[in-house]
Parts: C-alpha cells; structure tokens; sequence
C-alpha cells in the first residue's frame, strides 16, 4: 500500500501544535482505467480544507481524469472505473453506492478550461442551480445571484446588465460566471479544469485574485499547465506522471528545491 | 542536446568565475603592491575594478533577462537568485581591493605586521568560494568560515601593534591609519568570500544559512574551543 502524501499546507506554529487537521479529500491507492487503459496507478493523498492543490504533470499523466474522480465526472465515460481504492470526502467513499451523485457534484462542484455559461442571461446562468433545487423565494435567488456574483468578481461589471445574454460577455468574464454559477448551490470544495488556458492575461489575473480570495471559504483543486500560475495561486503541488503521483509538497518546496529528479526535470520545461 | 538556456546559463557561471578571478588577483594584487611599493601595480589594481564594475552589470542584465523570457524554477532559479547576489559580493571585494590599492601610495611603515597574512588567507577564501560554486563541498564551505575567524583573529592583532606603534611614536599616527584601513578591508573581503560561499550552501541545497544561529561566529568559535 503506497504511504499517503500528506504534507500539510503551512500553519503557524500555534496551529500546528493543536490537533492536526482532517483532510477534506482522502485519496488511498487508487487505480482508475478506461476500459484496459490503466490511467492512474496507487494513487493516495490528501487535501485539506481551504488550500489550493494545484494537479501539474504532462499532458496524459491522469491529473484532469483524477480531478474528474473527485465529484464523478467520470461516471458520464464509457468504460470508465476505479480499479482499487477509494476517494473520501469528509470520510464519505464517494464511489459508495448510497452516495446522490447530485449532492456530491454539488458539494463539489466544477469549473472547466472553456467557459460554457447556459445560452441564458447572466442571471439565470447563476440563478439555474437553485431553480433546480427547488427555491421558489424570488428574494432568496436575487440574494443568492447577488452573493455569489459579487464572490465571483464580477457583480460591479454585470450588475446593471442582469438580463442580457451571458454570450455577450468577455472569455473571462463568461469564466468567472461560471465560477459564480457554481458558488450559487454552495460548494465546499470547487474543481479547477485549467481555469484560465483560454483567457488572456488580464482575465488570467483576475481568476487568480479570485481564487486567493475564494480559498478563504472553499478547498480548491486546480489543474494547470501553467507552473507560474501553479506558483502564484496554490499552497501545495502534486506533480504527476505516467498516472502516478511522483511528488506532493508545498509549492514554495516544489518550485524551489524539489525532492525529485523527475519533478525537476518537469517544472524546468526538460521534459513534458 | 542542450538548449539555449542551458547555455545561457553556463555562459553566466563562466562569466560569475572570470569576475571572481579578477576580484581574487586584484586583491593579491594590491597587497603585493603595497608591500613592495609598486605604485604601476597599484594603478593597475585600480583600472581592474571597472573591469569587475562591467562584468557586474552584464550579470545583472543577463540574468535579469533570463527571470523574464524563461521564468525558471528550482536549481534554475536558485542558481540565477545566487549569480546575482554572489556577483555583488565580488563586485564589493573589487572595491577592497582598490581601496588597498590605494592607500599603498600613502602607507610609509616598513612592518605591516599580520597584513601579509591575510592577504594569504583572502585570496585562499575567495578561492575555495569560487570553488565551490563550481563543484559543491558543505564542508570546505565550513572550512572557509573557520578561517574567517583567524582573520578576524589577524585583524585584531593589526589594531593592537598599531595602537603600540602609535603610543610609541605618534608622529606614525597617520601611515598607522593606513594600515588599520588596509587590514579592516582584508577582513572585508573575508567576510565577502564567507558571504559567497553561504549563497553556494543555497545554490545547491536551496537552505538559507546566512542568519543561521549555528553558522554564526559566535557559535563558530564556541565549537572550535
């Protein structure tokens, strides 16, 4: 059984002397194939609540179908199953057959590397996740809207242009949206698909910011190719290859002394 | 195959070296001339520094332009970070060195006590940093701190016999200064070369052992006695 990664994001001293904290994803030697395609190999980790996991690794290394795991996207896969292990989230095996895999896509919820807001007005796009959950208050749903507009960083900018088409709206802010509409159903943890890949810099700089702020509230998993990103915007990396996690630390670690060759040669554009 | 970057960076440690050599014969230079009275090697010492002045700039420029086009992270990265830093402590000991060059004109004493000595042992330490920088040895990084501590040890001898010379006869007063001066910059340089060899511990192993108690002098000589 491979040991699990669980360095800790960094605490102050104070905390780290009070009981350690309990990860809200655990990740134990799990394998995941598509049909006979094994795609990750004994994977075991830990994230914890309220740090950002940045997943990097070449194209192919399992990183998006890992994240994919985390709220079962990867149901939708023909042929798509988990050889052995098991993904918990606060201590609930989310593969367990009792699990609403609603419920958990709601807990856990999604952001994409293209933007795909509804072909609806901005607020319905952020209004459609609590329609369907039964909330008739039109005063909740404003509120709702309003709230998770303003979270998302982009209330000031949309605010009097409610119910124009969100096609209308930049790459970015169509993004941002989309990271609105799923703060909306409140998330306790958000999956990042490459976030900002198809953005420019601005918009770039703008998801980053607001993933800094979000991480105050919510456990974010991001998966880039971006290392400055990865740099800029998360407390611990996971660097994986072939399907295997080779390395998990602390990104200050990761991006400044590495414990292995492999991540090295990776982060330094030798290889990948 | 090595890649453009890779070479840009092995022209950066080459041109960190060559700066590092001169800074390490400008040094030997300027006690040789002080003890011998060669006033042309003196002039010589002197027009070295811009020479060192330069290859500080183009450091400066040419790392600087690497951070920006190729973002590098690790060993990559804490080589660049220590080029520039470690560029600056020889650029400083390019300045002792003149500043030796210098007052050799003005010093007029026929005994420079433990001065020939620490020219010795500067010009070993510079040495044994530069080395390392090329091929990393904690222990004769520590080595280089000991020694650091017989300078000190030097220096402190100089700033007694001058206080006897000038209690003697204080008409010396003034050549004395010069010595005093000339000693205080050897212990400089010294402290130059401990500096690069501290910024060589981070280079390789990424550990910051600049402030670290246990590197301290005080703790040095603790652990000698």
């Amino acid at each position: 059984m491979q040991e699990a990664i669980t360095t800790s994001p960094e605490r102050s001293p104070s905390t780290d002397e009070v009981d350690p904290i309990d990860p809200a994803i655990r990740i134990r030697d799990l394998d995941f194939l598509y049909g006979s395609n094994q795609v990750i190999h004994n994977v075991s980790l830990d994230i914890f609540p309220k740090e950002v996991m940045a997943f990097i690794g070449p194209s192919g290394c399992g990183k998006s179908t890992l994240l994919r795991c985390l709220n079962r996207m990867n149901d939708l896969v023909d042929g798509a199953r988990i050889g052995k292990g098991s993904i918990e989230i606060h201590g609930v095996d989310v593969h367990d057959k009792s699990v609403d895999v609603i419920e958990l896509r709601k807990k856990v919820g999604m952001v994409f590397q293209k933007s795909n807001p509804f072909p609806k007005s901005i607020y319905q796009n952020v209004a459609y996740g609590l329609q369907i959950q039964g909330v008739k208050s039109k005063r909740v749903v404003d509120q709702k809207v309003e709230e998770s507009l303003r979270k998302a960083a982009l209330w000031e900018e949309v605010k009097d242009r409610l119910n124009e088409n969100a096609y209308g709206l930049s790459g970015g802010q169509q993004q941002r949206l989309c990271i609105a509409r799923t703060l909306a159903v409140e998330p306790e943890i958000i999956l990042m698909d490459e976030p900002c890949s198809a953005l420019d810099p601005v918009a770039t700089g703008r998801v980053e910011e607001l993933i800094l702020e979000l991480k105050h509230e919510y456990t974010i998993v991001v998966v880039t190719h971006n290392m400055q990103q990865a740099g800029r915007i998360s407390d611990r990396t996971a660097f994986f290859y072939l399907g295997k996690l080779i390395e998990c630390d602390r990104t200050k670690k990761i991006f400044l002394n590495p414990s292995k060759q492999q991540t090295e040669d990776y982060i330094s554009g030798k290889f990948g | 195959m090595t890649t453009q970057f890779e070479h840009n960076l092995e022209n950066l440690k080459s041109k960190l070296l060559l700066m590092g050599q001169l800074a390490s014969d400008s040094v030997q230079g300027a006690i040789k001339a002080l003890l011998e009275g060669d006033s042309v090697l003196a002039l010589a010492v002197r027009a070295k520094d811009e020479e060192i002045d330069e290859l500080e700039n183009e450091l400066s420029e040419e790392v600087t332009s690497c951070l920006s086009t190729h973002a590098p992270v690790a060993s990559d990265l804490r080589l660049l970070v220590s080029i520039i830093k470690i560029s600056h402590e020889i650029e400083r000991i390019g300045d002792e060195a003149k500043a030796i060059a210098r007052r050799s004109r003005k010093t007029a004493t026929p005994d420079f006590h433990r001065i020939p000595k620490m020219g010795e042992i500067a010009r070993e330490m510079i040495q044994d940093a530069l080395s390392i920088f090329v091929e990393y040895d904690e222990d004769k990084a520590k080595a280089i701190w000991t020694c650091d501590l017989e300078v000190d040890q030097l220096h402190k001898e100089n700033n007694q016999f001058c206080q006897s010379l000038v209690e003697k006869d204080p008409t010396t007063t003034s050549s004395v200064f010069e010595v005093l001066f000339i000693s205080k910059s050897l212990e400089r340089v010294c402290d130059h070369a401990v500096n690069i060899s501290k910024e060589t511990v981070f280079m390789a192993t990424s550990r910051d052992v600049r402030h670290a108690p246990e590197f301290k002098k005080s703790a040095l000589r603790k652990e000698l006695d």
